[in-house]
């Protein structure tokens, strides 16, 4: 049945809302395969009513089936730009949020997503070069106090901080300056607990 | 209608069949069988309506949506399975009254959203979540959305309540791909 490709990416599409999956290339490469397949046919009928051809067609039966194949070309379109918007929409979220791929992410990538991210993540840079004083990924929560409790959910080696440079090792505490480890916070390495 | 990108938007358009009396029409479909002038089928909405938009075909009102259907939710609509009967039962509703030009549809829509609406916020509300996967799975999408909506706001309001609002959380999307850190 015409547009069955097109709803399986639609429902995969859906998935990808609560929980990313990889890439789907041969979904997506199917899907435009039929479509050229469609264009092609699209083609042929016309040839059909070609009136210089001087052949007698039921011009109403071939208008009902240009009308049902180009609903059905517009359609995956419409479900093939809807995946890719989904995720490249993840992706910039994700930028702001937490600003790289995560390692565990990567597989679940194109090559051309991660293209994407490289190059929205330079976009982004040349934007923030006029305000070097703001930081724009800072969270949006205002802060109460300049100093935070944080506990280490991961290691993640030595950090250079305003005054040295500080030890995460995982399950350690450590009381320091806010805006030092905002990003790791939101990057989930760790918590803040007071 | 409706944000093209909107993937609900699209699977609203995919929903049950619109069932299609070929009205006068010889339709020859892409593999070659023909469908003979009055036969009734089932397409999906995206298609019947470009179809029905140059008299191709005419349409009917699928049976979720039929009168023995809209009897049933005149009378009470707060036990029914919105879920197992049509996923996106007031989207789609709402373009079948659209495109088939039944105003009184979307009146019983809007009736029974606000009627059913109570419910779904007097559940988000409580805290036995366990005991509202049952309710929750009868659920047309669009009050799944408004649940999870209430829900956040809910513990939102607890959370501030408690005072522990202020502490810097890891990114929310990081939840979409990762178990919770251990």
């Amino acid at each position: 049945m015409l547009g069955d490709t097109a709803y399986k990416l639609a429902q995969e599409t859906k998935r990808t809302q609560a929980h990313l999956t990889a890439y789907n290339e041969s979904l997506v490469e199917q899907l435009c395969r039929e479509t050229r397949h469609i264009f092609a046919q699209l083609e042929a009928l016309l040839q059909k009513v070609n009136p210089a051809l001087g052949r007698s067609v039921d011009t109403r039966a071939v208008a009902a089936q240009l009308a049902a194949l180009h609903a059905t070309a517009k359609r995956n379109k419409r479900c093939l730009l809807a995946y890719h918007h989904l995720r490249l929409q993840f992706l910039k979220s994700l930028f702001w949020s937490v600003g790289k791929i995560p390692d565990e992410l990567k597989p679940q990538l194109s090559p051309q997503e991660q293209d994407f991210f490289s190059h929205y993540a330079v976009l982004v840079s040349q934007y923030k070069h006029p305000f070097v004083d703001i930081d724009l990924n800072a969270s949006e929560l205002p802060p109460r106090d300049l100093f935070i409790e944080v506990r280490v959910l991961k290691d993640c080696g030595e950090i250079q901080l305003e005054k040295g440079s500080l030890l995460l090792t995982r399950n350690s505490q450590h009381h320091v300056k806010r805006s030092d480890v905002e990003h790791l916070i939101s990057q989930g390495l760790l918590q803040h607990i007071g | 209608m409706g944000d093209y990108y909107d993937i609900d938007d699209i699977l609203a358009d995919q929903q049950l069949n619109v069932d299609i009396p070929g009205l006068a029409t010889d339709e020859t479909r892409s593999n070659g069988d023909e469908l003979q002038a009055d036969t009734t089928i089932e397409l999906p909405l995206w298609m019947a309506e470009s179809l029905a938009a140059n008299d191709f075909v005419e349409l009917q009102l699928p049976r979720p949506y039929g009168s023995r259907m809209q009897r049933i939710l005149y009378a009470s609509c707060r036990n029914v399975n919105f879920h197992a009967l049509c996923p996106y039962f007031y989207k789609f509703g709402l373009k079948l009254s659209l495109a088939l030009d039944e105003p009184q549809l979307s009146e019983l829509l809007a009736d029974v959203y606000r009627q059913r609406l109570e419910l779904v916020l007097d559940a988000a509300q409580r805290s036995d979540a366990q005991n509202m996967v049952e309710f929750i799975s009868q659920l047309d999408e669009t009050e799944k959305q408004t649940y999870a909506i209430a829900k956040k706001s809910t513990q939102a309001v607890r959370q501030w309540q408690k005072g522990d609002a202020k502490l810097l959380q890891s990114a929310e999307i990081l939840t979409c791909f990762q178990s919770a850190p251990s």
